[in-house]
């Protein structure tokens, strides 16, 4: 596990509680589950220790086409 | 003609060597880009990149979702936060080598390049495969150590 990824999850934790907080988000169920589902994947790809399966390729290169279209891309301007 | 001799001969000599320092220079070439890597280590890059690949898309992605949620709170309060958000969404460049160049937001370009130079590192093994790997990788890595700052920004703002 590279140095930047071990200082990445170690804090993420502490950032999803913050974020909880800061925004008040008991309330807003939906969002919590999305981050814990984040420390969740995130914590299973830095578990990886061989290279991917084909499958595996194919969904990771659909997920990042899948990022052009999504809402949270479009930029303000 | 003892002169012409002489002439004649330092050229050839000159041309010769030339030659052979060319040849010197090319060889050196041909073994940086033909010269392939230890299978551990290249599976080790390969782990290495496809690791950051999966960690950036998620992260970014969940970065970017934050932003559009609360952007008007991090406008008011952190607006070099929504700034960096806005960089990743920036439309870039991006050629995939094959069919047309796309137009894509900067962090789709990185993770797509990135993808690029693992399927190629993946398929030739070469030293400049590996090169262009790496450069990927750190461009990525960059941008990730810079989404995990802004988040930690984010819980700045709830500090005591």
């Amino acid at each position: 596990m590279s140095a930047l990824a071990t200082l990445f999850i170690a804090n993420l934790p502490t950032i999803v509680s913050s974020v909880q907080k800061l925004f008040n988000v008991p309330e807003a169920a939906g969002e919590v589950a999305e981050l814990v589902k984040f420390v969740q994947d995130v914590t299973t790809y830095l578990k990886q220790n061989e290279p991917l399966t084909t499958t595996d390729k194919e969904i990771l290169d659909a997920s990042i086409d899948a990022m052009i279209t999504a809402p949270e891309q479009q930029s303000d301007t | 003609m003892k002169r012409l001799i002489l002439l004649c001969s330092a050229v050839l000599a000159l041309t010769l060597s030339g030659c052979q320092t060319y040849k010197k220079i090319e060889g050196l070439l041909n073994t940086a880009t033909t010269t392939t890597v230890s299978a551990s280590t290249t599976t080790e890059i390969i782990v290495d990149a496809q690791k950051t690949t999966r960690i950036a898309q998620a992260a970014f992605t969940e970065f970017l979702k934050e932003d559009k949620r609360h952007a008007d709170l991090l406008k008011a309060h952190l607006p070099a936060v929504h700034q960096f958000a806005e960089y990743l969404r920036e439309k870039v460049t991006f050629d995939p080598g094959y069919g047309p160049v796309l137009q894509v937001p900067r962090d789709v370009a990185v993770l797509k390049q990135l993808r690029k130079a693992t399927d190629v590192f993946e398929a030739n093994r070469t030293a400049t495969g590996e090169f262009n790997l790496r450069s990927a990788i750190a461009v990525v890595k960059g941008l990730l150590l810079n989404t995990k700052t802004n988040l930690t920004q984010i819980q700045s703002l709830n500090a005591p």
